[in-house]
């Protein structure tokens, strides 16, 4: 049998799982705790459209991506700061609009081949160039993290209390929106546009079930997170179920687990 | 009606102090809704100020305007002499608002978590400053328990130890007792009191519960969009329009006694 880790896609996904694994779980604490689980969804569908933008313009797809998702992420925020649209309302308007706008130019496009990498994730599309651009991105993820997450928690726990304590608000929203956009940008070409949102929302979800604390639950998150990840890369590859899928069936597995033992717990300890 | 009440009779306290709050001619409107008008007073250091009024008095607004989280159509707010958002940016203000989203009671989070998170500017004995908060407010048994394991009355005590963790020089409390029991709103009162007198933290408190008020705000506003009345307690209760909002018998029942 010959060692997977020789193939060149395979050390790819190994790196950019490494990079995105442990971080998509953390905004997703930060998204459920501002009940905008959603938010990673719509972006993920603006994703789609604008990576079907670049199959028809043959553009850098990653940087067509990151700019879009920014651009939309900043737009969603500032309608709801302004109270022009309910947040709901607008998250839905930009993922429809994602999503029709995205049939549009893939029906209008040669190489329509890739759809379901788009999709779904795939350990191939993830070319060498991007993972120098999804090693950035990370890397300014993880400094907002460090920098700004005594101040996220504030934020998520009340915003007139955060800016009564001296936080500037507005401007955090605005920043945490960029660096949302950011992440799923850069995670959207191994687990595919439908199934990002999994990788951010179901590992909180799932240590939810079993954690009293915020540090236990970034952990363990992080900890469904990263095996998930890890295990995708191996299910995908000898299965050839798409890398989005086989994460986030991993992932499934865990908030069941989680789950179960929760009922356990209080059924027969508590 | 009242508003004749010139601005030098509006200072409260006695004027050696320093003056925490000033409000100058302050209106806020929203799409010609005029909420505020024409509100002029003076807070002084160390004050315990209760707000009343009745609904749609504005009380709520005129705090959400001291906070600077929303901006006066006209007039201006100082404290300590500076513009609230330049205020906050070296000093926090402890704020505990009406309502709280209930998202943080669904979500794991414990109450030493919490209270921890009121410090964002991150001090060296920042663990002496949550050892404190947590015993003012009596709570240090329950440090590990997440939120969503406790009572109402406990999450309020949670909410207001994050509130006073950073020794803010105000605290600022919307209604902190609606909704918990009797005895629970009389311990927050003692500790309120204590944090006034012994910490010297300046207390605004907006409260429909007038009488409760009655005994431990040193200093009593009435808002009904304007300045309908302010000043100690027992002179403000004898009031025409005091006495037309909140009937007699419901202003001085003994709590103490």
């Amino acid at each position: 049998m010959f060692d997977i880790f020789e193939l060149n896609i395979i050390k790819r996904a190994f790196i950019v799982l490494t990079l995105i694994a442990p971080l998509a779980p953390v905004f997703g604490v930060f998204l459920l705790l501002r009940r905008y689980a959603f938010f990673a969804d719509t972006l993920a569908h603006v994703g789609f459209l604008a990576l079907a933008l670049s199959l028809f313009f043959k553009m850098n797809s990653l940087a067509v991506l990151i700019l879009l998702s920014i651009v939309v992420s900043v737009s969603v925020e500032k309608l709801r700061s302004q109270g022009r649209l309910p947040a709901e309302g607008s998250l839905s308007f930009f993922l429809y609009a994602g999503v029709a706008l995205s049939v549009v130019f893939i029906t209008f496009s040669e190489n329509t081949g890739s759809i379901m990498n788009i999709l779904f994730g795939s350990l191939s599309t993830v070319t060498k160039g991007d993972v120098y651009l999804i090693l950035a991105g990370a890397l300014f993820c993880i400094s907002f993290l460090a920098k700004f997450y005594k101040n996220l928690i504030n934020l998520c726990i009340d915003e007139e209390i955060a800016h009564a304590s001296g936080i500037n608000t507005e401007q955090l929203k605005i920043l945490f929106a960029i660096t949302v956009a950011l992440s799923i940008s850069i995670s959207i070409k191994t687990m595919g546009a439908l199934l990002i949102g999994s990788l951010m929302i179901i590992p909180p979800l799932s240590a939810m079930q079993i954690c009293r604390s915020l540090k236990s639950t970034l952990i363990i998150s992080i900890a469904f997170s990263m095996i998930s990840a890890y295990g995708g890369i191996f299910l995908s590859f000898y299965s050839g179920i798409p890398l989005g899928a086989s994460i986030s069936t991993i992932l499934i597995g865990f908030f069941i687990m989680a789950y179960l033992i929760r009922i356990f717990r209080a059924k027969f300890i508590f | 009606m009242i508003n004749k009440v010139e601005f030098e009779k509006l200072k409260i306290l006695n004027i050696t102090k320093k003056t925490l709050i000033e409000i100058k001619n302050l209106s806020y409107s929203v799409n010609d809704n005029i909420i505020l008008e024409n509100i002029n007073f003076i807070a002084k250091e160390g004050c315990y100020l209760g707000i009343i009024g009745p609904n749609g008095a504005g009380k709520t607004t005129l705090l959400r305007l001291i906070l600077g989280i929303i901006k006066p159509t006209k007039g201006e707010i100082f404290i300590y002499g500076q513009k609230p958002e330049e205020y906050l940016k070296n000093e926090p203000i402890g704020y505990l608002p009406q309502r709280i989203s209930q998202t943080i009671y669904e979500f794991p989070i414990t109450v030493e978590e919490l209270v921890k998170s009121g410090i964002p500017r991150i001090k060296k004995d920042y663990k002496d400053y949550i050892e404190w908060a947590l015993d003012v407010f009596h709570i240090s048994n329950l440090r590990k328990k997440s939120l969503r394991e406790l009572s109402g009355g406990q999450r309020q005590k949670a909410f207001l130890a994050k509130a006073i963790v950073s020794r803010p020089k105000i605290l600022i409390l919307d209604e902190p007792t609606t909704g918990i029991d009797p005895n629970s709103r009389d311990d927050l009162l003692e500790i309120l009191e204590i944090l006034n007198r012994d910490f010297n933290i300046s207390i605004l408190i907006v409260t429909h519960d007038i009488a409760t008020f009655a005994h431990e705000a040193r200093c009593i506003l009435c808002l009904n969009k304007r300045v309908v009345c302010l000043g100690e307690p027992q002179k403000i209760l004898k009031d025409e329009y005091m006495k037309m909002l909140y009937p007699e018998h419901t202003v001085f029942p003994h709590r103490h006694v």
